[in-house]
C-alpha cells in the first residue's frame, strides 16, 4: 500500500505541474472545447482557381479521382468546362469543408459538382482525418468549423476522451509531446554522420516518396487503411447518415443552386457482399429523394482486374476507359435533364 | 476488444462489479464464463458457438477416460483429431483456400464468397493447447477431471487468456477456479504495477517502433543494414507487445482474485538458445516440453537411437511444431527449425541451457552471440516471405544508399531509445524493492501512457496465432 501511495504522490505532483505548464507553453485555456484547435488560415487556392476559370462542372475526390478520370478528356466528351479538385488522401470531411470554404464561397457557381467515391466513404466522417490527415484538412478549414469538429471528432469520442479532452491539459497536449520525443528521437543520431535537420527529413522524404514497396505489403496496407469502410458500423447506412456530412453538402448545395452527382468507382478492396449492396441502395435512395444524382460504377463488369494498377486505382489504361464510361453516363443524364 | 479499448474498460468495470457482488463462488464463475464467452463472441459470435462445441466435447471425453480406464487411448485419439484438426483446419485453411475455391467453383458452386469469411479464430492455438494439455494429463492419470462443466468451460475460455496466452495448465488454474474467493485489497496492489507496464510497453514502446519497423520490413528490396535496423527494431516491439499482454491478463486475472502465470523473464539476456526458451514465451514452452519434446526424447531412448541423434531429434521436432503452431507460413517453420539447429548446436557443444561462462568477457560473447541468433530469429519471422528475406541476404548489398543509412540510423535510435526504460526499471529492480525510484518510474511511466495514448491502437501482435 505505501508503494501504491508513493506511485500517487509522485504521479499527482507530475500532473500538476503539466497542469500548470502546458497550457501556458500550448496557448490553451481550460475547460476547453472538445477536438482539435483549427489554425485562422483558409487555404484559397481553389476558391481563386473557380473564380478564374468559371468551370461548370467542379471535381471532388481523392487519389481514385485523379488517377481515374482525365480531365481534359471528359471536358472534350461532355462538351462542358471540368475544373478538378483532386486531392489525394482526401475524404468525405475534407469534400464537405471544399464544397463550404473553397466552392459555395466563391462568387461564381458551378453548375455541378460531381463527388467520386468509393463504397462507404462519404458516410465515414472520422476517415483520414488524424495524423498527418489532419493537417491536409485543416488547411481548407476556418477558424471555427462546429459541424467538422463535431462529426468528425467530437461524436467519435468517448465520454472519457471527451472529458480529458476538455479538463486534461496533459491528454490535449498529447500530440505536441509526442512530436518533440519524436523529433528529439529522430535527429539524434544522423548529426553524428554528417547529416543535420534538413539532410535526414530530405533523405526520409526521398525514401518514403520513392519507395518501391514489396506488393504483398503494398496490398496489406491499403487493405489496413480501406478495412476501416467496411467495419459493420461503417456498413449500417441508416445509424450512419445522421453523423456524416452528407446532409450538410446537399444542404449547402441546394442553397447554392448547385447539381451534386455522386460517382461511385470501382475497387478491388472487398468483394461486393450483401451488406455493402444493401448500404449502396440506402445511399442511392437517400441522394435521389434529396435530388442528388448517382453514378453507379461500383460493380461495373467492363472495369475488370487489368485495369487497376492497385486495389484502388485504375491504370492509364483504366483511366480512358473510366473517364469514356463517366462521359456517357453524364451526356445521358444531361440530356435526360 | 482489446485490452487497451474502452469498450474492454467498460466491459472489465461491469463484470468486475458484478463478479465481486455476488460473492458465491459458483454465481462468479457463472458470471466469468458468461463475460469470458461475450468476450469472445463479440468479434463473432459463430468463434463462442465452436467454443462451446469443443469444451463440451472435451469435458465428456475426459469423464469418459475417467470412467473407463481401459478405453483411454481411443477416447484420447479422439480428442486429439478434433482437437488438432480443428486447429489444423483454421491454421493452415489459407494454404488450400484458393483450391478448394476453384474446384467448387468448377462443379458449379460459387464457393468464393463463403471461402474468403473462413477466418482463423482469433486464440484458437491457445485455448486448443489448453484444451489438449488437460486431455493428455487426464489420461495419463496425473490429473484428476473436474465434475463441474462450467468450471471446466471457464478453465478453457477465461477471458483474460483466451486471445493470446498465457497457455495456463489445469493444475494452476482449475484449483484456483474450483476455491472460494473474496476480495482483498492486495489483488489490487498486485494488478496495478501490471497494469502500468502493460500499457506502457504496448501504448509507448510498441506501437512507437512500429511504424517505422513495418515501413522497412514494406520495402521490396532493403539493404542488409536496413534490414538489420528493422530486425532490431521488431526484436523490441515483439517483446514490449506480446508481454504488454501478458502483463494486462495477469493484472486483469489479480483484479478478479487469480494467480496466473508470467510468461517472460528477460528473455534478451539468454546466453543459449535453450536459456532463451526458458524465459521466452514459459507457457508455451513449458507446454511443447511436456507435451511433444520429453515423449519424442522418451521414444528415442527407448528406440536406442545414437546419442547424437537422440540429442538432436527432440528439439528439432519440438521447435517444429512450434513454428508450425505460430502459423502455416514457410517463414515460421523455418523459425522454428532454426531455432531446432541453434539448440542442437548448442548441446551437441556440450553447452547446456544453464550453462554460464566464468569470466566477464566470456559472458559478453556469450550474450553477444546468443543476442544475435535471437534478431536473425525474429528477422525470419517477421519477414513478409522467405523469398522476400533470401533475396535480400544473398542479392542486396549491406552497405545502404545515404537515404537508406539514415532511415536504417533513425529505426536503430528509436529501437534504442524506446529500449532504454525497460533497462532502466530492470536496473531500479535489481537494486530496489518498492523504493521512491521504482515508484517514480511507474509514475513517469503512468503519465507517459496518456501522451502515448491512441484511440487508434494496433492489435497485439499475438492475436494473429
Amino acid at each position: 500500500m505505501r508503494f501504491f501511495l508513493k506511485f500517487s504522490l509522485i504521479l499527482t505532483i507530475i500532473m500538476i505541474a503539466a497542469s500548470a505548464i502546458l497550457p501556458r507553453r500550448y496557448e490553451m485555456t481550460y475547460p476547453r472545447d472538445p477536438g482539435p484547435a483549427l489554425d485562422r488560415q483558409v487555404r484559397t487556392n481553389y476558391l481563386e482557381a473557380i473564380e478564374e476559370k468559371h468551370p461548370q462542372i467542379i471535381l471532388l475526390g481523392d487519389s481514385t479521382l485523379n488517377l481515374g478520370v482525365d480531365v481534359d478528356s471528359l471536358a472534350q466528351q461532355t462538351g462542358k468546362s471540368v475544373y478538378s479538385m483532386g486531392i489525394p488522401g482526401s475524404a468525405s470531411a475534407l469534400w464537405y469543408l471544399l464544397l463550404k470554404n473553397s466552392i459555395a464561397d466563391a462568387s461564381y457557381k458551378p453548375e455541378t459538382v460531381l463527388v467520386v467515391f468509393r463504397d462507404t466513404i462519404l458516410t465515414a466522417p472520422g476517415y483520414r482525418v488524424h495524423g498527418s490527415y489532419f493537417d491536409l484538412v485543416d488547411e481548407y478549414a476556418g477558424r471555427n468549423e462546429p459541424v467538422f469538429i463535431q462529426k468528425s471528432f467530437v461524436n467519435l469520442m468517448n465520454p472519457l476522451e471527451i472529458a480529458a479532452e476538455k479538463y486534461f491539459p496533459l491528454y490535449v497536449s498529447r500530440a505536441d509531446l509526442r512530436n518533440s520525443i519524436d523529433t528529439h528521437v529522430r535527429y539524434f543520431a544522423p548529426p553524428l554522420f554528417g547529416c543535420d535537420e534538413d539532410c535526414t527529413d530530405y533523405a526520409l522524404g526521398e525514401i518514403f516518396a520513392g519507395a518501391d514497396l514489396e506488393p504483398k505489403a503494398l496490398v496489406d496496407a491499403v487493405g489496413a487503411a480501406e478495412a476501416y469502410l467496411y467495419t459493420p458500423d461503417q456498413l449500417n447506412f441508416d445509424a450512419q447518415i445522421e453523423r456524416s456530412f452528407l446532409p450538410d453538402m446537399i444542404r449547402i448545395a441546394d442553397e447554392n443552386n448547385i447539381q451534386l452527382i455522386f460517382v461511385r468507382i470501382k475497387v478491388e478492396t472487398h468483394e461486393p457482399d450483401a451488406e455493402l449492396n444493401a448500404y449502396i441502395a440506402s445511399l442511392t435512395s437517400y441522394l435521389n429523394e434529396n435530388h442528388a444524382l448517382v453514378l453507379d460504377y461500383g460493380n461495373d463488369p467492363r472495369l475488370s482486374h487489368e485495369f487497376f494498377r492497385d486495389s484502388i486505382h485504375l491504370s492509364d489504361e483504366g483511366k480512358v476507359l473510366f473517364t469514356q464510361i463517366l462521359a456517357n453516363g453524364l451526356n445521358e443524364l444531361f440530356a435526360g435533364k | 476488444m482489446a485490452f487497451t479499448s474502452y469498450d474492454f474498460l467498460l466491459f472489465f468495470l461491469i463484470v468486475l462489479v458484478l463478479y465481486w457482488g455476488v460473492r458465491e463462488r459458483r454465481w462468479q464463475n457463472l458470471i466469468l464464463l458468461a463475460a469470458s464467452y461475450y468476450f469472445y463472441g463479440s468479434v463473432q459470435v459463430w468463434y463462442a458457438v465452436m467454443l462451446g462445441a469443443s469444451t463440451t466435447a472435451d469435458f465428456f471425453l475426459a469423464r469418459g477416460m475417467a470412467a473407463y480406464p481401459d478405453r483411454k487411448r481411443l477416447v484420447m485419439g479422439l480428442s486429439l483429431i478434433v482437437n488438432l484438426g480443428v486447429l489444423a483446419f483454421f491454421k493452415y485453411f489459407d494454404f488450400f483456400s484458393g483450391s478448394v475455391a476453384s474446384f467448387l467453383n468448377t462443379l458449379g458452386f460459387s464457393a468464393d464468397e463463403l471461402l474468403l469469411k473462413i477466418v482463423l479464430p482469433a486464440g484458437l492455438s491457445f485455448f486448443t493447447l489448453k484444451k489438449l494439455g488437460y486431455m493428455i494429463d487426464v489420461s495419463r492419470g496425473t490429473l484428476k477431471p473436474t465434475h463441474t462443466f462450467v468450471d471446466f468451460a471457464l478453465y478453457v475460455s477465461y477471458f483474460p487468456q483466451i486471445v493470446a496466452g498465457p497457455i495456463e495448465r489445469p493444475q494452476k488454474l482449475l484449483p484456483q477456479i474450483e476455491a472460494p474467493r473474496t476480495w482483498q485489497a492486495e489483488f489490487f496492489y498486485k494488478a496495478w504495477p501490471l497494469l502500468v507496464m502493460g500499457f506502457f510497453k504496448k501504448l509507448v514502446i510498441a506501437n512507437s517502433v512500429q511504424v517505422l519497423v513495418n515501413r522497412v520490413f514494406s520495402f521490396s528490396d532493403p539493404s542488409g543494414f536496413l534490414l538489420l535496423s528493422g530486425a532490431l527494431g521488431y526484436t523490441l516491439q515483439i517483446l514490449a507487445d506480446f508481454s504488454a499482454y501478458t502483463d494486462l491478463s495477469r493484472a486483469v486475472s489479480f483484479l478478479l482474485g487469480f494467480n496466473t502465470s508470467e510468461n517472460f523473464h528477460q528473455p534478451y539476456l539468454s546466453l543459449t538458445p535453450t536459456d532463451f526458451w526458458n524465459r521466452w514465451h514459459i507457457s508455451l514452452s513449458t507446454w511443447l516440453r511436456d507435451y511433444v519434446f520429453f515423449p519424442v526424447r522418451r521414444m528415442a531412448l527407448r528406440y536406442k537411437l545414437n546419442e547424437n541423434l537422440a540429442m538432436s531429434i527432440p528439439p528439432l521436432v519440438t521447435m517444429f511444431i512450434s513454428g508450425l503452431w505460430h502459423g502455416a507460413g514457410l517463414n515460421f517453420v523455418i523459425w522454428g527449425l532454426y531455432y531446432g539447429v541453434l539448440i542442437t548446436a548448442y548441446q551437441l557443444a556440450g553447452i547446456r541451457g544453464d550453462w554460464k561462462p566464468s569470466s566477464k568477457l566470456k559472458l559478453f560473447f556469450a550474450w553477444l552471440l546468443m543476442f544475435s541468433f535471437i534478431v536473425f530469429g525474429w528477422m525470419i519471422f517477421r519477414a513478409p516471405s522467405m523469398t522476400w528475406l533470401l533475396h535480400i541476404l544473398l542479392n542486396s548489398p549491406f552497405i545502404p544508399t545515404h537515404n537508406e543509412f539514415i532511415l536504417g540510423l533513425i529505426t536503430m535510435t528509436m529501437a534504442l531509445a524506446y529500449s532504454l526504460p525497460l533497462l532502466l526499471k530492470h536496473l531500479i529492480d535489481q537494486y530496489t524493492n518498492e523504493s521512491w525510484a521504482q515508484a517514480a518510474f511507474y509514475a513517469i511511466a503512468a503519465a507517459l501512457i496518456v501522451v502515448y495514448i491512441n484511440s487508434a491502437s494496433s492489435d497485439f501482435i499475438y492475436f494473429q496465432f
